[in-house]
């Protein structure tokens, strides 16, 4: 079954170019090309591409999903790691490289938790989502902060900002969903021209479910052992996320976007599903506010000058009422909070040859009233120096990242330091602007996190950074085709090789309480991102778009050649997955499918039959309609998601919700 | 797909014991027989969350593992950290500590008799910890703080005494049990380690007193009629072993000898285990004579180059009938385990993979 799957999945991805080249060639141009250099995006370039995966509104709108960790599933290279339904955490792993190794760009600048040192995705609601891109390496836009260089790839994640014709001066959608396991969403997009200047949108977002899905028991991993019907508990989730953005555009010369952010959840930790008994006391609260502003102000053609800036404090309260503890229960409170300024500025020394010079300082600290250490601090210094030479046909970018680090805690007296210098290069050529062929090597590293360092053990320790290599080699097709009115083919081909060093990873010691996080062992990873596009215009009605992502990931074990693991795949990385979505598109409904495959994988680090996870597909189905009312327009959708009700697993004894269905309204006023 | 998994499995379970070990052991996955051939039981915790608890069997007459004989016979897996097992007459009990359950099992055969659910009055798991067992009743200690009664003939629950916080252990002697109070669960937190042992009159099921030892005491067994001798970890760092009268219920001895875990050799020695944290991990399984105020020991391995293989052992079991010492290896916490066998006198016998953390055998005969 799940070969015929993948063949299919491979024949999709093979035979959507070949329709391409059989076509008659034409010599319309990407338009993409000409478009100059504007201060406020990223520089269009067709190799700026490389590498980077995105997945654009009209497949956001599209799809159903709740949330970007939802997303990320049909990006090539990307594992997400999720514990089930709605509030469970959804965590990326790029290219086998592990969570901590990802930057999460909000529009713009950085979303951070230095506890854990991972962004769980589950909180960012895919509502008011415009494009979501990861740059594995990083991106090539010039005026970034050098955050967004200084992990092994980028996650960026950009909201909608509402455009209006000269008469408009105010829009508003509102959107509710409602569906399995009482699932509701109520969503409001307000946006309001307030002069030619200032421009004010205003995003509110509240999710409620009750997550009470059922799954299928298994009570051992052989075909006849007994299983039982059991329905997840305290599964729960409640979110609220409120967004007010005001973007002023003073002249063609400078701009400011502000931003102010509050989150809200509660949900229940369901814990992995124990034999015997299924019990669950946890909940988690979660409470994140921040304001940002990124200003930029162009002094010449020449000379570009960008500033972000962003205070967060974020609140998390783990509470487990059936803990075992002399209280009888169990409850940790953390508070983090983050003081960050960028300055960036970019100059163009001669046609085609840029250079640019970003700098980030930022304060971050994390206090625990109920833990041995109370407080931890990190100040943090960034500075990148690029370069980069690009004629639409040859592109060669390199930076060096300088990294500053300083730590304290109340546990030691002195003060940690740590100074690195970390390269990154990288070469580009376009033939004929339809193929285009580069290269990248990124040398970058990791900083304990605060829980490695302060919160997991009993006695300090001198923790290295966790080094990773990237050597990439891209490798894309490009091109429109004169058949359909502007029909496009694309298809892009990663071939990586990357190695983490110094890996930190937690391990029991002396018993289970007590862990012990140290520097480990090595990991080699090999791997192929497939991703091809295709977009075809029928007819005057009719528009369908096919898009299918393959990736082959061997990410093993490296560490030491006489364990037993040595050269066995790491835990939750599949050597096969993919992604299928396709959209046809006419006036009387919208229909679409997407699947997501996934190949076995081993839940340990020991390769062995008991620990292997099964395979699975998960196929969902949507359709829509627009409904017009004198002015105003309703769309109407309708989703079928696990159409098979596959019951699986992605992280073992967390069950994932079979199949559900959910109603969408969006009206736009 | 699924063979060549197993065929590879299979073979490097086979190549990675293969050079130590004496005899040929293959992995059986034919269908248990009947009636079990001689041989031990393995009881493996398994890793937290992932109901990879397994009872393991190795039959000595054909030198092949049964990997999970549980879940083989049931049709069920065993559950989540079984922590615990002891005999009575025909029956196995195993403390299935993340399961809340104790898990009676014919030894004959592997056949499930009954599971006891270990839960509270609102059904919150107890935590079944260790097992003990007097001529006509087993004792349980749960993390909760509590001793129950388990009828080893009707398999009920019954009378239930509350003791210290989060015992870890509990052994009976001179018909008192006694249980370790660890306080582990607090060990971050301001209440810190609990520091006794408590003592239950087997008649009444009353606590009748509680002896202050120190810090985290954790495994507790009888030495000689009248003894019982304990380890007392306090923060790792000046791990104890300690001795208690039974007939007065006083402290008797305090040594400063560093140890994980202990099986009582005779009336005056004990074999234990311990792994030196502060010297590269070196493993130590030594004899320690308690009857004399010297702490001197000596080593109990007379083969060489057996002691460094033997990773994390986590459990120590001295099989009078068998004649055999059983020092279970639980790996680093995150790989599958492996037994090493040995007789009284020390001599290597065998070395035997199962499953994950290994902590306790039991010989059937």
């Amino acid at each position: 079954m799940r070969n015929i799957v993948l063949i299919n999945l491979l024949l999709v991805l093979i035979i959507s170019p070949l329709f391409g080249f059989a076509q008659t060639i034409d010599s319309i141009k990407s338009t993409t090309l000409k478009e100059v250099m504007i201060v406020d995006t990223i520089k269009r370039s067709p190799i700026k591409k490389e590498s980077s995966s995105r997945i654009d509104n009209t497949m956001i709108e599209k799809i159903e999903t709740v949330s970007v960790g939802d997303l990320a599933k049909f990006i090539a290279g990307v594992n997400v790691k999720d514990y089930g339904g709605i509030g469970g955490l959804k965590t990326i792993s790029v290219r086998g490289l592990g969570s901590n190794h990802s930057a999460v760009i909000y529009d713009g600048i950085g979303v951070t938790d230095f506890q854990t040192g991972q962004v769980d995705l589950s909180k960012f609601s895919s509502t008011n989502i415009k494009e979501i891109n990861l740059y594995n390496g990083q991106s090539y836009s010039h005026l970034q902060p050098a955050r967004a260089l200084a992990s092994s790839n980028a996650f960026f994640i950009e909201t909608l900002k509402p455009s209006f014709d000269s008469s408009e001066r105010f829009k508003t959608i509102l959107k509710t969903s409602y569906g399995s396991f009482n699932y509701a969403n109520l969503g409001v997009n307000s946006a309001f021209k307030i002069n030619n200047i200032w421009t004010s949108v205003l995003d509110l977002d509240i999710n409620n479910t009750s997550g009470n899905y059922p799954y299928l028991l298994h009570y051992g991993n052989n075909e006849n052992d007994s299983t039982s019907k059991e329905i997840r508990k305290n599964s729960d989730y409640f979110g609220f996320r409120g967004e007010w953005n005001l973007f002023g555009s003073f002249n063609a010369k400078s701009d400011i976007k502000l931003k102010a952010y509050y989150f809200y959840s509660e949900r229940g930790l369901p814990m992995s599903t124990t034999l015997y008994y299924l019990n669950s006391g946890q909940r988690l609260w979660d409470e994140n506010f921040f304001l940002q502003s990124i200003f930029t102000h162009k002094f010449s053609d020449k000379l570009q000058y960008r500033n972000h800036l962003k205070a967060l404090y974020s609140y998390t309260h783990y509470y487990d009422s059936k803990a075992l503890t002399s209280l009888g229960y169990q409850s940790d409170e953390y508070f983090q909070r983050e003081y960050y300024m960028n300055n960036v500025v970019s100059y163009s020394i001669f046609k085609d040859f840029s250079t640019s010079l970003s700098n980030d300082v930022f304060l971050n600290n994390l206090s625990s009233p109920n833990i041995f250490v109370r407080t931890a601090r990190r100040v943090s210094s960034l500075s990148a120096l690029s370069l980069l030479y690009d004629n639409s046909k040859l592109l060669i970018n390199g930076n060096i990242l300088h990294t500053l680090v300083e730590d304290k805690s109340d546990l030691s007296s002195t003060s940690q330091i740590k100074n690195h210098f970390s390269p990154f290069i990288s070469f580009g050529y376009s033939f004929q602007n339809t193929l285009t062929i580069s290269l990248f090597y990124k040398d970058i590293f990791r900083m304990p996190t605060f829980n490695d360092l302060y919160f997991n053990k009993v006695s300090e320790s001198k923790l290295r950074p966790e080094i990773t290599k990237q050597f990439n080699l891209h490798i894309e097709y490009l091109r429109s085709l004169g058949f359909y009115k502007t029909s496009s083919i694309n298809v892009s081909l990663d071939i990586y090789h990357n190695r983490v060093k110094d890996k930190i990873v937690a391990v029991p010691q002396r018993n289970l309480f007590i862990w012990s996080v140290i520097n480990y062992g090595q990991v080699n990873i090999n791997g192929i991102d497939l991703q091809t596009m295709f977009k075809a215009y029928i007819s005057h009605s009719i528009d369908l778009i096919i898009r299918g992502t393959y990736s082959y990931q061997r990410v093993v074990d490296a560490s030491n050649k006489e364990s037993v693991t040595y050269g066995n795949q790491i835990p939750y990385t599949p050597l096969h997955s993919g992604t299928l979505f396709l959209n046809l598109s006419h006036p009387f409904i919208d229909f679409s499918y997407t699947l997501s495959f996934v190949g076995s994988r081993y839940s340990l680090p020991e390769n062995i039959e008991r620990n292997l996870l099964k395979p699975y597909q998960d196929h969902s189905i949507s359709i829509s309609k627009d409904f017009n009312f004198k002015k105003q327009k309703i769309n109407l959708g309708l989703s079928c998601l696990n159409l098979l009700g596959d019951n699986y697993e992605v992280v073992i004894n967390y069950p994932m919700p079979q199949r559900q269905f959910r109603i969408n309204i969006k009206i736009y006023l | 797909m699924r063979k060549n998994k197993l065929f590879l499995s299979l073979i490097a379970l086979v190549l990675s014991f293969g050079f130590v070990s004496c005899t040929e052991d293959t992995i059986d996955n034919k269908p248990i027989q009947e009636v079990l051939p001689k041989g031990y039981f393995v009881l493996c915790e398994g890793i937290y969350g992932h109901n990879n608890s397994s009872l393991d069997f190795y039959d000595s007459d054909s030198n092949k593992i049964i990997l999970d004989i549980f879940n083989k016979v049931n049709s069920q897996g065993l559950g989540d950290t079984g922590n615990d097992m002891i005999e009575f007459n025909d029956y196995i009990f195993i403390a299935v500590k993340g399961s809340a359950c104790v898990q009676v099992i014919n030894k004959n055969n592997g056949k499930l008799i009954k599971r006891i659910p270990i839960v509270d009055n609102s059904g919150t798991n107890r935590m079944p910890s260790r097992l003990c067992a007097s001529a006509s009743m087993v004792f349980l200690c749960t993390v909760d703080g509590n001793v129950l009664e388990i009828n080893p003939y009707s398999l009920n629950l019954g009378r239930i005494v509350k003791v210290g916080r989060n015992p870890e252990d509990i052994c009976i002697s001179n018909d008192k049990l006694y249980v370790t109070n660890s306080g582990g669960l607090d060990f971050n937190s301001p209440a810190g380690y609990d520091k006794t042992v408590s003592v239950i009159n087997i008649i009444s099921m009353t606590e009748i007193k509680k002896i202050e030892v120190g810090d985290n005491p954790a495994i507790i067994k009888e030495l000689s009629p009248g003894l019982v001798g304990l380890i007392v970890k306090g923060d790792y760092s000046n791990i104890m072993f300690k001795t208690i009268n039974t007939f007065t219920d006083q402290l008797v001895d305090s040594f400063e000898i560093p140890m994980l875990s202990f099986d009582v050799l005779d009336n005056m020695n004990i074999i234990f285990a311990n792994v030196d944290y502060n010297n590269n991990m070196e493993t130590k399984i030594k004899i320690f004579n308690h009857t004399t105020n010297s702490t001197n020991t000596i080593d109990f391995i007379t083969s060489s180059n057996i002691t460094s293989q033997i990773v994390l052992p986590y459990g120590i079991d001295i099989s009078i009938s068998s004649n055999e010492v059983y020092i279970t290896d639980a790996d680093d916490f995150s790989k599958t385990g492996r037994v090493f066998v040995f007789d009284l006198q020390g001599n290597y016998k065998d070395k035997v993979n199962f499953s994950y953390l290994p902590s306790k055998v039991i010989v059937r005969n």
